[in-house]
């Protein structure tokens, strides 16, 4: 039946909203058709032709009555009406373009606001990661709750043997990824590269888009030496988009193409998708990882993914994990004791360190533009008291309060889209801001974009402010007597109780809100000071640091390595302005490097390494504790004394002296260090140098061994550059120092290590600079209403207080009189925001440091701050009411 | 009802409806032709008539309507309707008189 009637209805309501002109003409067609045959037919009968005229007229009741009953049911007057209250709406606006303009960017930046950090949140967060069934995807790292480790990654040979025996996964891979120099025609670059096992793209089921990923056979031979150079012939690797792009031109031919890792010949055979970005997004190149006999058990550095199987759920796969995980710690209890591998949902893996902080600006995000509607909807309050007689008169004659709340709606509505309009142009050059930044090395921060999910968020949160800005003040004016308005007058009418009522409760929320964003960003900012305030332990300032990875073909005996790296610390230390180099396999704060921690022991104390403590090794160079000032607390560092030929030595951090030796003087003691294949031997303790945060600010000191790197040498080493100024102007001439000792060998990249210091607070300065941002926009936009109101209700009184001055009220009386009036409502505010802050800090714990999330301080100086502006906010209008002339105001309305 | 019935009985423009009306009660029956209009608009709204244009015996536009096959339906039940209603209204007036 419905269908049916749609049939007839829908194109006759069409038709009437599109091409009403027409109907109407047809309308006066068919009546005008009607009078003619009336009137010829009273004219048949004798009348008169005027007359005949006119009784055919009286017939219809009124051509116009009938015509207008006749358009009444076409139904879709409402959407006339709407187009014409919004039309009506753009003339008030366009009239009063001071409003507009400030209402319509403080909507713009609120929804700008809510809409990019929206996006964020939903891209980063909410969002599964862009591979097929992502919630089968899961992280596995390795834990040893015996030794304190809580997490770090997997040993290649365990992985081996949990893909072997457990079903419970459908695809297990590890990674490793490092930096390797990329010779293709002559260009030589370094790019990141991953070292991926067989399972790695079957997990993630993302596979090249040209060309093809690996087989078996081709993962099988792809084995590596030691140094982590592959061996087998015929090696093949996958490229990434972005390298396709900048080195090949997106040719097609790309496939088969040899080009040179490290001076091995590889061959390219397929290219990853544009927005394939895992492990992350630096990497570009992916080479296979094969096996061959027995890999280690106990280097535990692999990263780890796992595709839960078809039928199984993450906790039995976690059972199944456990159960491999028993049955090798029982078989290989030297390796393997204690340790208890564990999964975690791979997207909260990647995120959920950037988890509180996102939904922390999110949430700030809201409050501005919580203050922003409530300032607009008290200046809509105080412009329809302007037409609130114009309204009490329509009313009077009988306007439907319905039609007349639809003409307040249509203006808010114009409002919020115009605004909305603005907030997602803002909200796009936000988020361009992000993805180019990087911020903070966010997770996924390649993925972020606006899209249709934003869009929509956008509008509905435009519409939200339509409706708490519009109508609101539109129901407080309709819902008055008419009578009492018709004879009040206009403006004591809107001093009325129920407005009264929303101002107050206007003003409120403003001050509990942007209490809120203070106390936030009082708390965030006295953690992010402490953060820096924190002594590290070393110098960063003036510092370059620059990854050398050495390929193994080239320097294949740990002489050639001695004699590079001397070579080059000599060249570094020969350019003016450089005050001293040293280098190390892995320095504070850098992320490239092996950076592993071995078992280690005092002589005879302990019975199997797996019971020893464990500690970071670091190979160093002699003037490493001197580049970076780290001091020695006893015995000396190392030196030319040092040679491969003679004695074992070690020095121990403070740390590993106390946990090790406690109240004992180490140094001229014997550490055994289990270094695995290497061997293990005891190191004579020759010196303690000072405890130092290497993980950076957030981190404790950690029990670290320093070996000379002349007795065990590394490829791969950190050269640190001390500089006597900004580091910054020596990078041209390091660079080509380096290239002279080794033009196949630049360096992975040269930074200053203060940078790097704070890229690991990168996430920290974020937050904290967005929220004192959005708390300044919070606290100047209430200030702004708190004004406002202040402002509208001296003039509201400009009557009554003409009078006190009249009667002989002092300044100070009248003054005190507004102020005292304003600050009771905000220090209900500051109540409410205080309280509500109490609560709101719990969830910003996690990005606390030395600070309490109740740090009364910041409690008390943000509501101080808050309390002050509101001061002066009340005391401006306030100064004004004192100065009014009573001869003025009595004659005032 | 009296407007379906009469257009089932062929498409007709207003005027003639409302001639029609007026002979076929015999004047009892008196819809003002003011009233004539927004009821046939109203039908045509809810599908029930639709409206062509078409020229009159007289060689004149005039605007015809006929019933639609929803129109059809709606007639036979009110028709129905009614005679349900006026059977039992006859009966009651008789019970009365007896």
């Amino acid at each position: 039946m419905r269908p049916e009637h749609w049939i007839y209805t829908i194109p006759l309501r069409l038709r009437s909203l599109f091409r009403q002109p027409e109907v109407d003409q047809e309308l006066d067609e068919e009546l005008q058709y009607h009078i003619e045959r009336k009137t010829e037919e009273y004219a048949a009968r004798g009348l008169p032709s005027d007359e005949a005229r006119r009784q055919a007229m009286l017939d219809l009741d009124g051509i116009e009555r009938s015509k207008e009953e006749c358009r009444e049911l076409r139904k879709v007057n409402w959407i006339h009406d709407l187009a014409q209250d919004l039309r009506y709406g753009t003339r008030m606006l366009r009239k009063n373009p001071g409003f507009t303009i400030v209402a319509v960017l403080t909507l713009a930046v609120g929804i700008g606001g809510t809409t990019a950090l929206f996006t964020v949140v939903h891209r980063v967060l909410l969002r599964p990661l862009p591979f097929p069934e992502p919630e089968r995807l899961v992280s596995v790292f390795d834990a040893n709750r015996q030794l304190g480790v809580e997490k770090t990654g997997v040993a290649t040979g365990n992985l081996l043997e949990w893909r072997k025996r457990t079903n419970a996964f459908s695809a297990l891979a590890g990674w490793y990824v490092m930096g390797r120099t990329l010779r293709t025609d002559n260009e030589v670059e370094v790019v990141r590269v991953a070292q991926v096992t067989e399972d790695f793209f079957p997990a993630l089921r993302v596979y090249p888009v040209v060309g093809r990923a690996f087989t078996p056979p081709e993962v099988a031979r792809s084995v590596f030496n030691s140094a982590a150079a592959p061996v087998g012939a015929d090696v093949v690797i996958v490229i990434s988009d972005r390298l396709w792009h900048s080195r090949f031109s997106s040719d097609p031919s790309v496939l088969n193409r040899t080009v040179f890792l490290d001076r091995r010949a590889m061959r390219i055979i397929g290219v990853m998708p544009p927005n394939f970005a895992f492990p992350n997004a630096d990497v570009d190149l992916w080479m296979p990882w094969g096996f061959e006999g027995e890999p280690p058990k106990d280097q535990r550095y692999l990263s780890s993914i796992a595709r839960i199987a078809e039928g199984h759920t993450t906790v039995q796969a976690a059972a199944a994990l456990q159960g491999v995980a028993v049955q090798l710690e029982q078989e290989f209890p030297e390796q393997n004791k204690g340790w208890k591998p564990q999964l975690a949902p791979l997207h909260e893996e990647l995120t959920g360190t950037s988890r509180p902080a996102l939904w922390l600006l999110f949430g700030a995000t809201f409050c501005v533009l919580l203050i922003g509607c409530a300032n607009i909807a008290h200046l809509q309050l105080i412009r329809s008291s302007r037409y609130e007689r114009e309204t009490a008169v329509r009313l009077a004659l009988g306007a439907s309060r319905g039609r007349l709340l639809r003409q307040f709606a249509a203006e808010s509505l114009l409002i919020s889209l115009a605004g909305g309009v603005g907030g997602v142009l803002l909200a796009a050059g936000a988020v361009q801001w992000v993805r180019w930044a990087s911020l903070a090395q966010l997770p996924r921060s390649e993925e972020i974009a606006l899209d249709v999910t934003a869009l929509l968020f956008a509008a509905v949160v435009a519409l939200l402010v339509s409706l708490v800005t519009g109508v609101a003040p539109a129901l407080g004016v309709t819902r008055k007597q008419l009578t009492s308005s018709l004879a009040e007058g206009v403006r004591s009418s809107v001093a009325g109780r129920a407005a009264q009522r929303l101002r107050n409760a206007l003003v409120v929320t403003e001050v509990a809100a942007a209490v809120l964003l203070l106390v936030s960003a009082g708390l965030l900012g006295r953690s992010f000071a402490r953060l820096w305030a924190v002594d590290l332990g070393y110098n960063y300032r003036n510092v370059l640091v620059l990854p050398i990875f050495l390929d193994n073909n080239e320097y294949t005996s740990g002489a050639k390595v001695r004699a590079y790296y001397s070579q080059l610390i000599a060249n570094l230390a020969a350019l003016p302005g450089v005050v001293s180099v040293g280098g190390a396999t892995a320095l504070p704060a850098s992320p490239l490097g092996p950076d592993f921690e071995r078992p280690v022991w005092a002589q005879g104390t302990v019975s199997s390494p797996a019971e020893a403590l464990r500690a970071d090794v670091r190979m160093i160079t002699p003037d490493y504790f001197r580049t970076l000032n780290i001091p020695m607390v006893r015995g000396r560092g190392f030196g030319a004394e040092d040679t491969p030929e003679s004695q074992r030595v070690i020095i121990v951090n403070e740390k590993l002296a106390t946990d090790v030796w406690p109240g004992q003087d180490p140094v001229g003691k014997q550490l055994v260090v289990d270094y695995s294949m290497a061997g293990t031997y005891p190191y004579q303790v020759v010196g303690v140098a000072r405890d130092l945060r290497f993980y950076g600010l957030r981190s404790e000191p950690q029990p670290e061994i320093f070996l000379p790197h002349a007795q065990r040498s590394y490829l791969v080493m950190n050269i640190a550059v001390a500089a006597s100024g900004d580091p910054r102007g020596l990078v041209p001439a390091v660079r080509r120092a380096t290239l002279e000792v080794d033009p196949a060998q630049p360096p992975q990249s040269i930074r200053p290590l203060e940078e790097l210091v704070s890229d690991t607070v990168a996430q920290d300065q974020f937050a904290t600079g967005l929220i004192f941002a959005f708390s300044a926009i919070a606290l100047f936009l209430a200030t702004l209403g708190i004004y406002g109101v202040m402002a509208y209700r001296v003039s509201l009184r400009t009557n009554e207080i003409g009078i006190r001055i009249a009667l002989g009220a002092r300044n100070a009386q009248i003054i005190r009189l507004v102020v005292n009036q304003g600050m009771v409502l905000v220090m209900v505010g500051l109540v409410v925001g205080v309280l509500s802050a109490a609560v709101a800090t719990r969830l910003l714990e996690r990005l606390l440091f030395g600070v309490t999330a109740h740090d009364p301080l910041t409690f008390i100086v943000a509501a101080a701050l808050l309390a002050t502006a509101a001061l002066l906010a009340c005391w401006i209008p306030a100064r004004r009411a004192a100065r009014i002339d009573p001869m003025v105001a009595l004659k005032h309305e | 009802m009296l407007l379906l019935k009469m257009l089932a009985l062929g498409p007709m423009n207003g005027f003639a409806i409302s001639q029609r009306l007026k002979q076929v009660s015999r004047d009892v029956l008196q819809v003002s032709d003011g009233s004539l209009y927004p009821a046939l608009h109203k039908l045509e709204q809810e599908g029930w008539i639709k409206a062509e244009w078409r020229t009159t015996e007289n060689n004149r536009r005039a605007k015809f309507y006929s019933l639609t096959r929803l129109g059809q339906r709606k007639l036979e039940k009110e028709a129905d309707n009614w005679r349900r209603l006026s059977t039992a209204i006859s009966r009651v007036v008789k019970l009365k008189e007896a």
